[in-house]
């Protein structure tokens, strides 16, 4: 199986600062819960190919809990 | 928290006509009926698997039903499904977006995506409403969502006709803050009754996505506050070679079955938007007698996902590839070759690109 690990410090090393993003925003963006100590994402959502990005996921359940308290 | 994500195509109807558009040209011209809504809002509420709903408003275009169709919806989906517990999303073509849309979707928090093809020059090419291309009015509509923070992205159709031009476009899109996801073009009724050949293989489609790859890496696509651009399926690949067997887009998941659902203007429900209406993989009726969504989950898994024990005597269980794709997405096999046991017709493309990007990327030594 293809995989490949990186730890905060290694990344935080990463000379290319493009490329560092581009690893945070992957390994973190989508995730929901806890990273491990890797930064691997433990728990995730599976977003639909022919949709834009569902990065409104990450926040829209608390969201919509407080928009509906309130309305 | 387990969501299940239902794909709704409320009409099939759409007021463009995109040169390739996947649905047929002459499709029923029906809309979805409240009651068909509130069966389905009822039938997953009384899920003992599922407990948040993601509805993606698709077509057809949605915006077609208008504004006080889906301030129903919402008053049904607070009635059945409980607060909290949904959200809603659009893909659009965005050239209905009017101001009583805006205060809708901000009075509800609810996102758009909008289907751009490139910039002007690419987007003109197959985009077409009334004979003329369309993106002026979706750019404007999607800055107008900008300024309300209810915009998540784009969909862009990659085909011959804006495949050369993607350097071009990311490139606008980096300038305007307009995450995309690069689709490759599907066979469709439409393109092959107009004689068109607008399709790209599966090489094709990874030297481009190879070379937005050196270009996203150096730099050349990110937005004006510094940040890359968001590229699909970019972006989840990266994910992917972290994520240990993990992936988090559907073409890529293992069991993309049990956790889409959708459902056409006439009630019938399939796996996924994309199987909507193709004969032998309707799942069922919403107006069958079941009680819960639940009931439906093995017929589900039968009809798209591959057999688990015919992998040990499958190509792709020694691929070392293949805990990152999963052996793609079944729709992809499917309307190329007429079997879902296939493997992805992008296959070796997305093994090239793979390759490429895994090597790449840093690592822990």
């Amino acid at each position: 199986m293809k995989s490949l690990s990186i730890s905060t410090e290694k990344l935080e090393s990463q000379e290319n600062s493009t490329l560092k993003q581009i690893v945070e925003d992957a390994l973190h963006s989508f995730c929901r819960g806890t990273h491990d100590s890797t930064l691997g994402c433990t728990d995730y959502y599976i977003d639909y190919g022919d949709h834009g990005y569902a990065d409104y996921i990450d926040v829209a359940y608390s969201d919509y809990q407080d928009y509906n308290d309130n309305n | 928290m387990r969501r299940l994500t239902l794909i709704v195509k409320p009409t099939l109807l759409c007021n463009c006509a995109c040169r390739y558009c996947i649905t047929p040209q002459k499709v029923p011209t029906n809309m979805m009926s409240e009651e068909s809504l509130e069966l389905l809002c009822e039938k997953v509420s009384n899920s003992k698997i599922y407990d948040c709903f993601t509805f993606i408003w698709h077509g057809g275009e949605p915006l077609l039903l208008g504004v006080d169709f889906y301030k129903r919806v919402l008053d049904i989906q607070y009635r059945l499904l409980g607060r909290g517990n949904f959200t809603n999303s659009f893909q659009s073509n965005c050239t209905l977006i009017d101001d009583d849309w805006i205060d809708f979707f901000k009075n509800n928090m609810i996102k758009v995506s909008a289907s751009l093809d490139g910039d002007r020059t690419s987007h003109n090419i197959n985009r077409i409403k009334n004979g003329k291309g369309t993106f002026d009015e979706v750019f404007e509509n999607i800055q107008r969502l900008q300024s309300v923070d209810l915009f998540s992205g784009v969909v862009v159709v990659l085909s011959k006709s804006n495949v050369n031009q993607t350097h071009q476009f990311l490139k606008f899109f980096a300038a305007n803050k307009i995450p995309a996801r690069l689709n490759p073009i599907l066979p469709s009724e439409r393109v092959l009754q107009n004689d068109m050949d607008l399709s790209i293989d599966a090489i094709r489609y990874a030297d481009c996505l190879i070379k937005c790859f050196d270009n996203w890496v150096e730099g050349c696509y990110n937005t004006p506050d510094g940040k890359p651009l968001r590229i699909a399926p970019l972006t989840d690949i990266v994910h992917n070679i972290y994520s240990k067997g993990k992936p988090r887009l559907c073409v890529f998941s293992e069991s993309c079955s049990d956790d889409f659902i959708s459902i056409n203007p006439k009630g019938d429900l399939y796996n996924c938007g994309r199987f909507c209406d193709i004969e032998g993989f309707k799942i069922a009726n919403i107006y069958d007698k079941f009680n819960s969504i639940d009931t439906l989950l093995e017929k589900k898994k039968s009809l798209t996902q591959w057999n688990v024990q015919s992998l040990d005597s499958d190509v792709c269980s020694e691929c070392e590839w293949y805990s990152i794709c999963h052996r793609g997405c079944p729709y992809s096999s499917y309307i190329f070759s007429g079997q879902i046991m296939e493997r992805d017709s992008f296959c070796e493309g997305y093994k090239k690109l793979f390759t490429y990007i895994y090597d790449r990327l840093p690592r822990d030594e």
